[in-house]
């Protein structure tokens, strides 16, 4: 089953911010959607993640409206990873990771420690485990926070849902690749991926399906290929672009 | 685990430090007593066997220092919690409820009573009343500036105490010379005010609220990844964030109707057991409630003691040493204490 936007549309204070979407985000795909500022992204990442109820149209889940989840079930399910989050008190970075495990409670400290392990690993950060969050860089709390959301859908139960809001902004280039490439693995791994991005060379090279919003609707949505053409790119972004294919990779350029 | 053993030895060793003072309390004072001999006097009490004992000795311990040593408990536990859920439920550790005006509230509430002449039994619940209305417009306040909560709270904070302060001024013109002697005493805070009958209320009251708080433990460290993130790991934030502010108001009120403003404990306590047990909420709100009723018992006996036979006003001393412990705060939160 899947995740299932039905004319989905919301308005705050009579502007739209998402007009009247369709879409559906499949287990084992990486959805990866672009648009430029004010597009929509956040909002429709929102509606899926279940923070803004559409104000027009369905969510679903399984076939199920998002609000009638059980909250629990839903965070077993579904992990968000929001743009930045700030923490003021020192906790520690594996204190932080195992507050994902908070759907589970109560279980077992050994099953905790060892997701909590597993997901610093698989980020890198497990030599940081002990240090105080408050003192790491923007681009390794980002790492720090995707561990969190590995870690409250660790053990993958059926087809975890993971909501990524721009991961990769803090990030340098090596761990801009590695949290794409994890998300890519987890969808072979039978997730449902959906992805904000704004480069688009790293979605052209990750996403196994792309959208591209402009004005909270969606103007293309498919394969790479289709998506990423020179027309709806220019007219989205107001800039010429040129595709190029380089060491078998797709890639767009500013002209 | 390491953490763990620590963890509750630390618990342990600050259950022990709550135990001496609450002992040291009953012994000291114009009449001195041996620890054996207040234990021997605790435990006659309890059995209702204290013929064979001093009569004076056992009036001293049972009718005026052990009522005094439980409200300072009391009082000390409620709002070192407080201070501590307050903390966590705002992500915000420079606020306490006397810096943010709860306890100023609560006591315009309680000083509204004793002036306008109302039935003493009304005092806690004017208490009440009037610190969970200014918990709730804070929240509404911190809420609608959610990027710079700290700032907005603490000026508000200053805004509510400024109020608070007039209103109390208008209520001292109104005042006759008894409510004035009483509303002195708001200001400063004093344990000595409290018997058993008060203590029948203030006892249960503040144990449902710390039980509460502690019930909650897991929702406040989720709290400091956001709501948003509270929300999707399962959490209903707002129901638990009305459950709190209400016990958080309650625990204030009921405290500050008994014995007045004793400011800082709830600023001050928390800080320091997170340096001694770090932030986690499953530590920090029992280890805060024991060692802010260790240190407000502390701070009354030596606020009995210094300047004998007259007493220094709990609130005076807690202010002497939190205010500077803020001050101090403010210069080095860039570091350890408060990260960022």
């Amino acid at each position: 089953m899947s995740l299932q936007l039905q004319r989905a549309s919301r308005e705050d204070g009579g502007r739209s911010r998402v007009a009247a979407v369709s879409a559906t985000f499949s287990a084992g795909e990486l959805t990866v959607i672009i648009g430029p500022n004010g597009s929509g992204k956040s909002s429709l990442l929102q509606l899926l993640s279940g923070d803004l109820a559409p104000s027009f149209g369905r969510v679903r889940l399984d076939g199920n409206d998002l609000a009638s989840w059980d909250r629990l079930a839903l965070a077993r399910r579904r992990a968000v990873l929001p743009q930045d989050v700030p923490v003021n008190l020192p906790y520690r970075v594996a204190e932080v990771v195992a507050l994902g495990r908070n759907p589970y409670f109560p279980e077992a400290r050994a099953l905790t420690e060892d997701a909590v392990r597993d997901s610093l690993a698989r980020v890198g950060m497990d030599e940081m485990a002990e240090r105080p969050y408050t003192q790491l860089s923007g681009g390794q709390r980002a790492r720090v926070q995707y561990a969190r959301c590995l870690a409250q859908l660790h053990p993958g139960r059926a087809q975890p849902v993971l909501l990524l809001d721009e991961p990769t902004a803090s990030l340098d280039p090596r761990w801009q690749h590695a949290c794409l490439r994890q998300a890519q693995q987890l969808a072979r791994e039978g997730w449902c991926v959906v992805c904000v991005l704004h480069d688009l060379n790293l979605a052209a090279r990750y996403a196994d399906r792309l959208l591209l919003l402009h004005n909270g609707g969606i103007l293309r949505a498919g394969a790479v290929d289709d998506v990423l053409n020179d027309r709806c790119l220019d007219q989205v972004y107001g800039l010429q672009f040129q595709r190029l294919q380089i060491a078998g990779h797709c890639a767009v350029l500013v002209t | 685990m390491r953490a763990a053993g620590r963890t509750s030895w630390s618990l342990g060793g600050l259950a022990l430090v709550l135990i001496s003072v609450f002992v040291l309390s009953l012994m000291l004072g114009p009449l001195s007593l041996s620890p054996t001999r207040v234990v021997e006097i605790l435990q006659a009490s309890l059995t209702d066997s204290g013929a064979s004992l001093p009569r004076h000795e056992v009036a001293t311990v049972t009718a005026i220092r052990l009522p005094r040593a439980l409200t300072a408990i009391a009082v000390g536990a409620a709002l070192a919690g407080a201070g501590a859920a307050l903390q966590g439920l705002t992500r915000n550790p420079l606020v306490e409820p006397a810096l943010i005006g709860v306890s100023s509230g609560a006591a315009v509430g309680a000083a509204a009573v004793i002036v306008l002449g109302g039935a003493l039994v009304w005092l806690p619940a004017a208490a009440f009343a009037c610190a969970l209305a200014v918990t709730f417009g804070l929240m509404l306040l911190a809420r609608t500036d959610s990027h710079a909560p700290a700032t907005t709270l603490l000026l508000a904070g200053v805004a509510v105490n400024a109020l608070a302060a007039s209103v109390l001024g208008v209520l001292t013109v109104a005042a006759d010379d008894l409510a004035l002697r009483t509303l002195t005493f708001w200001m400063f805070g004093s344990l000595g005010r409290t018997g058993w009958s008060e203590l029948a209320l203030l006892l249960p009251t503040v144990a449902g609220c710390l039980i509460v708080m502690l019930r909650e433990q897991r929702l406040l460290d989720v709290l400091a990844l956001g709501d948003g993130v509270a929300g999707h790991l399962g959490f209903d934030v707002e129901a638990s964030r009305r459950r709190l502010i209400i016990v958080i108001a309650l625990a204030v009120g009921a405290s500050v109707a008994y014995t007045g403003i004793i400011a800082f404990v709830g600023l001050v306590v928390p800080h320091l057991v997170r340096l001694l047990l770090g932030p986690q909420h499953r530590t920090l709100l029992p280890g805060a409630m024991l060692l802010g009723a260790a240190l407000t018992v502390a701070a009354d006996t030596l606020g009995r003691l210094v300047v004998a036979p007259a007493e220094l006003p709990i609130g005076v001393i807690t202010s002497l040493c939190g205010a500077p412990f803020f001050i101090g705060l403010l210069i080095w939160r860039r570091q350890a204490v408060v990260g960022r």
